[in-house]
This record gives C-alpha cells, sequence and structure tokens, in this order.
C-alpha cells in the first residue's frame, strides 16, 4: 500500500505496542529498584533524564495501545477493557511522577513510583493474559485433563453400501479441537467465540451466531468462514494454520445438514469419507508446533542425528529441506560392527537413502535391516563380510539402483539375488568373488545395468599421427635470426589489394593480416589494429574499391 | 527492512552487545550477563554465516554443515589436481596437426591482435611458430575420440571418463595472480579459496580428518613459488583452510606425543585448554577462538587416523604396481594419488594435489617429458582406482593449470627444442566423475591454438558449474564480509549445462 499521509501509518504505530511496552515496564521496574536501593544507602535520585525516558515511553505504550484497539478486528472483551483502562492509568502515573521528580520531591516522588508499580503489574498481567489466554501464568501448576482420543465408531464388517454414520461427540468436535480450539477454547478466546464445548459454540460469538436454526449449511457462520477463499480476512482458520481437509468440511456440511445434532449419529453424504484420523493428529501437532512449516513426511528425530555424530557417522539430508538422509560410515569404519549399525539405524530406517558401510565391520545381520529400508537407493557395502546369504535378504528391494559390492567375498550364488533387483542401473563388483562366466551371465541378464568389474585395460589408441615432418614455406631464421625478413617470407601471404584499405596508401606485403580467408595488406604496422576494429567497415570499403575498377 | 542488511549498523549492534555484556560480567550482574551471553552465542554466531536469503543456519560443530548442498549432488567430494606453472595445451591436449606446416613462420598480427605480452617475451623480435615435436593419438570416448599426445598413454585409457574442456582462459598472465584467481575467483590475495568455500559448504564428511587436505609434489622442470595462501580460508572461518600434509616425516607436525606424554594425559591437558578457551571465547565472543577449538580437538584424533591413513601396507601389490614406480616414494605424485584416493573414500571433501615444474619457458620437450612421466601413470591409476570402489560417481576429479602456452617459441626455436611463454587466451583442462559429463570434449581454439572459437569457459563458469555438481547454487553460496556478500564466482559466473552429466 502507498503512504499517502502520516495517518496510514498510525495503524503501524498501534502494532508497535507489544514492541513498546517492554520499555516502560523494564524502565519503571529497574528505577523503582535504583530508588529502593538508593533510598537504604541514602543516595542520591536516579537522573531526571532516566524518569523522563520511563514516562514518555509509558506514554507511547498507552497511546499505541489505544491505537490497536481501535482496529475494528482486534476484540478481546473485558480483559481488553481493563488492561486499557490500566495502561492509560499507569501513563498518568508515569506523568506524575516525572512531574515530581522535576520539581525535586523526591519522597513524593519515590512514593509515587511505588504506586505506578502498584498499577503497571496488574495492566502487564491482563495484556499478558490477552495474548497468551487466561490463566497463562499458573497454567503449569494445574493438573491437565488428558484429552481422551475418540476413535471412529466404524465396525470393519459394516456393510459396505450402507451410509457412513458420524458423530458429534466422536468426529465434530475432535475436527474443533483439531483446529479451531487453539484460539476459540478456553485459553485465548478470539473474536469472544469458544468452540471447545456445544455450549459455548451455540452461545456464538462477537459477530452473532455461529449457528442458526433454519439457515442452509453453507451459510451458516460456522461453515460459511471456513468456505471463504484463504485470502479472505474474514476466513478461518487464518490462512497461515493448518486448514480443514475436504473430509473435515463434509463432515461439517453433513452435521449443520442434519441439524447439528449432539446425541444422535449423522449420515455424512454419498462418496464422502471420515476424516483419517491420522493425518488429523499430524495436522494437529503441525497446528501446535510452528504454523508456518510445510507439510510433509516428518523429519529423522535431531536426537537420532546427535548421536551419530557424536560416533563419528556422517550424517546429512540428501538435499537441502529433505528428510531423506545419506548416512556415511567413512569415519567410524573400524569401530562399526552389526550391533552399533541396528543401534544407529533402527530409528533412521524410513529415512535411509544413501548409506555407505564400506570397510566396516558387518557381516549379513545387518542385511535385514537394510532391506527394511524402504527409501533405499544407493548402497556401499564395499569391503565388508556380506557374503551371498546376506545379499539375498536385499532382492526385490523396490529402490536400490546403485550398488557397491567391490572386494566383497560372494560368488556366483548371489548373482540371482542381483536379478532379482528391479530398480538397480549401476553395480560395482570388482574382486567380488564372481567367476568369468557368472560375469557373462549377468552382462546378459542385465543389459540395462552399468556393471564395473574394474577391469583394467591399458590404453589402445583408435589411431596415431604418422611421423611428424615440419614443413613451412619460411626461411631458416635459424641460420642468421637478425637478417632482414627476405622474399620468401611473404610468398604465401600476397594480399589480394594493392592499397591499403584503412590509410589509402599502397600496401606493403609485409604488414598483411589473413581474414576470412584472404590476406589483406596494409601500409605499415598501425594499420591492420585500426582493421580489427571494424574489420566488416574496411573490407567493405576493400571490396567497393575492387568493383569500381582501380 | 533495510535495517538487517545494513553492515555498519550490524557492526555496531554487536559491539555494543558484546561490550555491554563485558560490564555487567565485572558487575553487579555478572552471573545474569555471562547466562544471558551464553544464550545468545548460538544466535549470535549461527546467524553470522549465512547472509544470503534463504541459506540455513547452523552449529559451529566441525561435523555438522554449515550450509548443506542447496539441491542433490552428483558430487560428494573434490579430487584436484593442480598443475603449477602451466602445462602446455599444445604439446598434451590441444591437437594442431596444421602447425607442423608453419614451422618457424611467424605467428600472424591477425591471430595475436595487438595482446599483451609478458616482459619475458615482448622484447623478441619475432614470434616463431612452434608446432609440437610429440605425436598424438586418437583415443575412444564417447564422441569421436579424443587426441591425446604421447606424453600421457596411461591417461589415454581412461578417456572415456575425461571431460575435456579445450576453451578454458583466464584473466592473468602471470602465475601468482592466475593461480590466487583459479583457487579463489579473484586475483587479489584474500578470498577463500575453492576447498575452503567447500568445507564451510560441505562441511565434513568424517570429523577423524581436516575437510581439506593439500599435497604438493615437488617438479622436475622449472618451479614457481607455491603460497600457502592459495589454500587460505580468506575471510572464513579459519577452521576451513586447507590442511597440508607433509612429504618428509610426519605428515603432519607433532603428531607423535612427546616422550612421556600418555594419550590420557594429552586428553587431560586438552580438556583445560578447551576449558580455558571456552572462557575467554565467552569473554570476547570471537569465533576465532571456537576455530581454535575444534582444532585441537581434531589434531588430537588425526594422532589416530592419519598413521592408519599414510600407512601403505594394506594396499595390496597389484594397486601399487598401478600407481607406478614412485607410489612408495612419500610426496610424489603417485604417492600423492594414491593418498587422495584414501582421503576420498575416508570422507575428506576436498583433496587438492599440486603438482610443481610445469613451467616452461626453454627446454620443453625434455622438462614436459619429465613432468608428464611423474603424473600420467598415477593419474590415470586414481581415476581407475576410484571408478573401481564406486568412488567416481560422487567424486568430482578435476585436472587444470592456471593458463596456457604461447603457440609461438620464447627464445631458440630448433626442430627438437623450443620454450613456451604465458598465454591466458585459451588452454585445456579436464574434469572427471561427480556429475560432469563423461568422454567429452568442449570448445575449440583457432588453429593456432591461441584463440577461442567455439563456446569459451571462463574460471567464474568452471566453478559455477563445478558448484553445480557440488549441489550448490553459485549465487547463493555466500558469505557477508566487509560489507558484501562474497561468492567463489564473485558477480560472475554462469553453469554450463553442456559439461554436465
Amino acid at each position: 500500500m502507498p503512504i499517502e499521509s502520516l495517518s496510514d501509518l498510525l495503524p503501524v504505530f498501534g502494532r508497535m505496542h507489544p514492541l513498546l511496552l517492554h520499555l516502560p515496564i523494564g524502565l519503571l521496574v529497574g528505577l523503582a529498584l535504583l530508588e529502593c536501593v538508593a533510598g537504604i544507602r541514602k543516595h542520591a535520585a536516579a537522573p531526571i533524564f532516566l524518569v523522563f525516558i520511563a514516562s514518555a515511553t509509558a506514554i507511547f505504550s498507552a497511546a499505541s495501545g489505544w491505537v490497536l484497539h481501535q482496529e475494528a478486528s482486534y476484540a478481546g472483551g473485558d480483559l481488553l477493557e481493563t488492561h486499557e483502562a490500566l495502561g492509560i492509568a499507569t501513563a498518568c502515573c508515569a506523568v506524575v511522577v516525572f512531574v515530581l521528580r522535576a520539581f525535586g520531591a523526591i519522597a513524593m516522588y519515590r512514593i509515587a513510583l511505588l504506586l505506578t508499580i502498584g498499577v503497571l503489574v496488574p495492566t502487564g498481567h491482563f495484556g499478558a493474559e490477552m495474548t497468551h489466554g487466561k490463566g497463562f501464568l499458573f497454567e503449569p501448576l494445574e493438573e491437565q485433563a488428558e484429552p481422551v482420543e475418540q476413535v471412529p465408531t466404524q465396525a470393519p464388517d459394516q456393510d459396505p453400501d450402507a451410509p457412513i454414520l458420524a458423530s458429534y461427540e466422536a468426529h465434530v468436535q475432535p475436527f474443533f479441537n483439531r483446529k479451531c480450539v487453539a484460539c476459540h477454547g478456553p485459553r485465548k478466546v478470539k473474536g469472544e467465540l469458544r468452540m471447545d464445548t456445544i455450549e459455548h459454540l451455540l452461545a456464538g460469538g462477537e459477530s452473532g451466531p455461529a449457528i442458526e436454526s433454519g439457515v442452509a449449511p453453507e451459510d451458516q457462520e460456522l461453515l460459511f468462514r471456513m468456505l471463504l477463499p484463504l485470502d479472505d480476512d474474514n476466513h478461518m482458520p487464518p490462512d497461515h494454520k493448518a486448514q480443514p481437509s475436504e473430509a473435515e468440511l463434509g463432515l461439517v456440511r453433513a452435521w449443520l445438514a442434519a441439524g447439528a445434532p449432539v446425541d444422535t449419529e449423522f449420515a455424512i453424504g454419498e462418496g464422502a469419507s471420515l476424516p483419517d484420523p491420522e493425518a488429523n493428529e499430524a495436522d494437529a501437532a503441525q497446528t501446535s508446533a510452528d504454523p508456518d512449516e510445510p507439510e510433509g513426511p516428518s523429519p529423522a528425530p535431531e536426537a537420532v542425528l546427535t548421536t551419530l555424530r557424536d560416533r563419528l557417522v556422517h550424517v546429512q539430508p540428501i538435499e537441502a529441506g529433505s528428510v531423506e538422509l545419506w548416512i556415511d560410515f567413512a569415519a567410524a569404519s573400524a569401530a562399526t560392527d552389526d550391533a552399533s549399525v541396528r543401534e544407529l539405524l533402527t530409528p533412521l530406517v524410513n529415512h535411509v537413502s544413501e548409506l555407505s558401510l564400506a570397510r566396516t565391520q558387518i557381516s549379513d545381520a545387518s542385511l535385514e535391516l537394510i532391506a527394511a529400508m524402504p527409501a533405499l537407493s544407493r548402497l556401499d557395502l564395499r569391503e565388508t563380510a556380506v557374503t551371498d546369504a546376506g545379499l539375498a535378504q536385499l532382492a526385490e528391494h523396490p529402490h536400490i539402483s546403485e550398488l557397491v559390492l567391490s572386494r566383497t567375498k560372494l560368488s556366483d550364488a548371489a548373482l540371482t539375488s542381483l536379478q532379482e533387483l528391479p530398480a538397480l542401473t549401476q553395480l560395482w563388483i570388482w574382486e567380488a568373488g564372481f567367476s568369468e562366466d557368472g560375469l557373462l551371465a549377468l552382462r546378459e541378464a542385465l543389459p540395462e545395468v552399468r556393471i564395473d568389474t574394474g577391469d583394467l585395460q591399458g590404453a589402445v589408441a583408435l589411431e596415431t599421427e604418422g611421423e611428424i615432418v615440419f614443413t613451412s614455406d619460411a626461411p631458416d631464421y635459424d641460420a642468421d635470426p637478425n637478417a632482414e625478413a627476405g622474399e620468401g617470407s611473404v610468398v604465401s601471404l600476397t594480399p589480394i589489394n594493392s592499397v591499403c584499405p584503412v590509410s589509402g596508401s599502397s600496401v606493403d606485403p609485409r604488414y598483411s593480416v589473413v581474414f576470412d580467408g584472404r590476406v589483406i595488406g596494409f601500409c605499415c604496422p598501425n594499420c591492420p589494429k585500426t582493421f580489427w576494429d571494424d574489420p566488416q567497415a574496411f573490407l567493405a570499403k576493400l571490396d567497393a574499391g575492387a568493383s569500381g575498377g582501380e | 527492512m533495510t535495517d538487517s542488511h545494513d553492515p555498519i549498523r550490524e557492526r555496531e549492534l554487536l559491539l555494543t552487545r558484546r561490550r555491554f555484556f563485558g560490564k555487567a560480567a565485572g558487575g553487579l550482574a555478572g552471573g545474569l550477563g555471562a547466562l544471558a551471553m551464553n544464550s545468545l552465542l548460538g544466535r549470535e554466531l549461527g546467524a553470522r554465516p549465512h547472509t544470503l536469503a534463504g541459506m540455513p543456519g547452523g552449529a559451529m560443530s566441525p561435523n555438522v554443515p554449515l550450509i548443506g548442498p542447496h539441491f542433490k549432488p552428483k558430487a560428494k567430494r573434490v579430487i584436484y589436481m593442480h598443475m603449477e606453472g602451466a602445462p602446455s595445451h599444445l604439446d598434451l591436449y590441444d591437437y594442431k596437426p596444421g602447425l607442423r606446416a608453419r614451422f618457424n613462420q611467424d605467428l600472424p598480427d591477425s591471430i595475436r591482435n595487438g595482446q599483451r605480452l609478458t616482459g619475458m617475451t615482448s622484447g623478441q623480435a619475432r614470434f616463431p611458430i612452434a608446432p609440437s615435436v610429440f605425436q598424438f593419438s586418437r583415443y575412444e570416448n564417447n564422441q569421436d575420440g579424443l587426441w591425446l599426445s604421447e606424453l600421457l598413454p596411461h591417461t589415454g585409457s581412461m578417456a572415456k571418463e575425461i571431460c575435456m574442456i579445450n576453451s578454458m582462459h583466464t584473466e592473468a598472465i602471470n602465475h601468482e595472480p592466475a593461480i590466487t584467481f583459479f583457487q579463489t575467483g579473484n586475483q587479489q590475495p584474500g578470498r577463500p579459496s575453492f576447498g575452503s568455500w567447500m568445507s564451510y559448504g560441505l562441511g565434513s564428511a568424517n570429523a577423524n580428518l581436516p575437510t581439506f587436505v593439500v599435497m604438493i609434489t615437488q617438479g622436475i622442470g622449472n618451479m614457481q613459488a607455491l603460497s600457502a595462501r592459495f589454500w587460505g580460508a580468506g575471510f572464513l572461518p579459519s577452521e576451513h583452510q586447507g590442511c597440508k600434509l607433509r612429504s618428509g616425516g610426519d605428515p603432519v607436525l607433532y603428531l607423535r606425543d612427546p616422550d612421556g606424554v600418555s594419550r590420557e594425559d594429552r586428553r587431560r591437558m586438552l580438556d583445560l585448554v578447551g576449558e580455558l578457551n571456552e572462557r575467554e571465547y565467552e569473554r570476547s565472543l570471537d569465533p576465532e577462538v571456537q576455530a581454535r577449538i575444534s582444532q585441537y580437538e581434531m589434531a588430537y584424533r588425526m594422532q589416530m587416523s592419519v598413521p592408519e591413513l599414510t600407512d601403505f601396507s594394506d594396499e595390496d601389490e597389484k594397486t601399487l604396481e598401478m600407481y607406478g614406480p614412485e607410489v612408495n616414494k612419500p610426496g610424489s605424485f603417485a604417492s600423492n594419488c594414491l593418498m587422495a584416493r584414501r582421503l576420498a573414500e575416508r570422507g575428506v571433501r576436498f583433496i587438492q594435489l599440486y603438482m610443481r615444474g610445469w613451467d616452461q619457458h626453454g627446454n620443453l620437450p625434455n622438462e614436459l617429458k619429465a613432468q608428464t612421466n611423474a603424473v600420467d601413470q598415477p593419474q590415470a591409476a586414481l581415476l581407475k582406482d576410484l571408478k573401481r570402489r564406486g568412488l567416481l560417481d560422487d567424486t568430482l576429479v578435476l585436472w587444470a593449470g592456471e593458463f596456457g602456452r604461447t603457440v609461438y617459441s620464447q627464445g631458440q626455436l630448433t626442430k627438437t627444442n623450443y620454450g613456451r611463454d604465458h598465454h591466458p587466451r585459451a588452454y585445456s583442462v579436464w574434469a572427471a566423475g561427480g556429475g560432469m559429463k563423461p568422454g567429452i570434449s568442449y570448445g575449440k581454439t583457432d588453429e593456432f591454438g591461441y584463440n577461442i572459437t567455439e563456446n569459451p569457459v571462463d574460471v567464474h563458469n568452471l566453478h559455477a558449474t563445478l558448484l553445480h555438481c557440488l549441489g550448490f547454487d553459485h549465487a547463493k553460496l555466500g558469505y557477508r564480509h566487509q560489507g558484501r556478500d562474497m561468492r567463489l564466482t564473485d558477480v560472475a559466473g554462469e553453469v554450463i549445462p553442456e559439461l554436465l552429466a
């Protein structure tokens, strides 16, 4: 938005309230502490400058708070009123404090300061409750009632054609709990609406009832808000929070269409399905965690990665932002055996994409775990003790495309296991124990796979140039390097022109250049430099001169 | 909005906080100050390295990458063989049979085109063309074959893996600035080297060894100075600088504990020193203290890991033989190539081999023969060895000098001997593995091997392409220094898709 006048900046000033308010709190409390110490030790009062800053910031905080309140979208109820009144009172008190200090009435100033703190503390408290929700301060001391997870009541042997039934208690309220109650609940009551119980929901909020009887589901405030475009200011949940899924929207629609029953079950529409409780759990976790985090598979737990790193195992995402990992045991190879592989990799079994166990002490026992890594695409088992039996466990792995088996103790029996890897594209089997015949068969069976057996052929050139003979039209300078260039030196460079294209003087063949297969002569060594600045122009000149007939 | 990107403001804020906590620590709020500082450190320093938009932060631990690749990388590590002194592309890689008929002719002015020369040949009366005295052979690659000089028969056997770039060019004409440019993306000293950027970007994959290791082979030919800042970390935290492994004696100085000091004593000493450093760090907030702590710990672990690394007794006879007769001579190119493979399979991210002695201003045919004899078999063996172990796919191998050499002879030209001066306008480098397209030649030069006629590749573009293989958008891998987001490719660089597999 273009800023046209200062008043356009006013809302910005209002929104600075959460920032500004900390200044008077800190300054006034600090000042009070200073004065306490000064009072006891009979020191002089704090400098008037400090008192001025404290009062001024108190006024700015109160003013910005008031501006913030004027924004219609902000709703806070009684809490807001109380906080606002106390805030203005604090600002007034601060002014009195400053005036007393300015007139040197130190004793009265100190008393007024303490009184100001008395007003400041409840102001801050109510402000904090608005932001964090009521009871935020003592919440850790309260016993938390574990929310009871409701499992959908759907018998597995139900008739597939029968309508799917849902209920308020088992489905609708859990959905509200997941996506709405964080802001419309006992802790925070945005828009004066609570959605944690049916009574609160029916009571409605600031902009009226959420549910009314006799209104189409889509026109009910509850659903209407969810169906607004995401960029609409009135859309709920706000655009940076987790959004309801199609199934969840369908559930609410069906519930409203059935008249919002609380005690009876209702049928959800044909083709619709109940929200997937597991996906919802993930969503719920996301809502409570960072709302800006993109959705996707969960990343590997940081604690597990730290354990690996402490053991000198290299682990890093295969690319920025990926949950898939490249894990390399290079630094820990001597200390890595089956037990440590099991211990370190079991928690990461779904995350491993590239795994190098080269030169480690593992045996076939680790292959069972490796075979269970669904995302594994590159596996390096070079110089390990794996055998045919171990490799057999990898057979049918859907994603292994690169497999390094150089210097392992395999035999031809393992060749069948290799043929059973559907995604295989590259295979390294230098000194892996296969016979010549076995390799031949393998190459035949897997023509698409690049197989590196480490054969060391020497260089075989396709062709070699013949004996080198130096020929040249140049004179034998070696005979007398200081001799003047003779006639012979320009035989191959006979210019096509007789007039220098740059100066117009006659050509001296010694100053010729080859351009575009033509030898062009100049009058002096400087003209070619001018020529190279714009050869085409001079060529045109040359051609024009030639066609004009000299 | 702009405030957070104002470096002066950032600096002021940092200083104010430091002073504040410094004072608070001495006064009434001492305990409070220390507490607050501890909680600040993580954020303050975590925020410091990443200043370009969209880059994740990270911990200071050496085992956690600070940045991590932006997208899925083809290459996980780099082996960069730098041929210091600039090998002659005309006698090794850029086949110009047409020159044989121009022996001792003057280089046409149209080719040189008034380009600057070094002081070593600018006074020469003539610039006589010196065709290569070496026979070239064509080796099978994935195109119509790769022409290589008779000096590189072993390398020829790996032609199918090599991505040859014949159209490389650079800005500097002398060794020092040209190497600096190739290593850091800038001719002026002071920027981080390629390896340091990778240490910073990729992080370590083996906490027992340095992330960036440098090894040097003394050449046979004319040698130029080789300064440690070529593998320096510039303005990056100093734990990202290259660690040079020595060729004689212990690869790392003071690797062995002195007599009478047991491993336990060493541990207790380090714990105490670490505690003192930790205190200093809390006082000064200087990240270099943190770097020092992690380097002490690294050194302690290297006391175990380096002897195992440098002990070739677990290599079989055939492998040693493959690297050539010099493999057991510490510091030889063969030995360093084998070491490079051992480092690669232990997870070291950036291995840089310097081969000195390619600066053939005179006596080129003889010196070049000796130089290539030292590198040809080992470098081919390294490629083979990586390949059969499944390591070549994710190891990016680069072979490059800082510039090329002139087609005209410096000094006396005879049919058997000549010299060549510095030539930055066109030369050849090659890469293999790690996502570079195998078995191709890219770019062309004119019939004199002097100017590029097709698909020029400059140093920034090469860097951008290599970074791409390693999973980085070169424009996003940056570090805020002196008020600017610094990059390996500075303000230039484009990925060349034709070079990617």
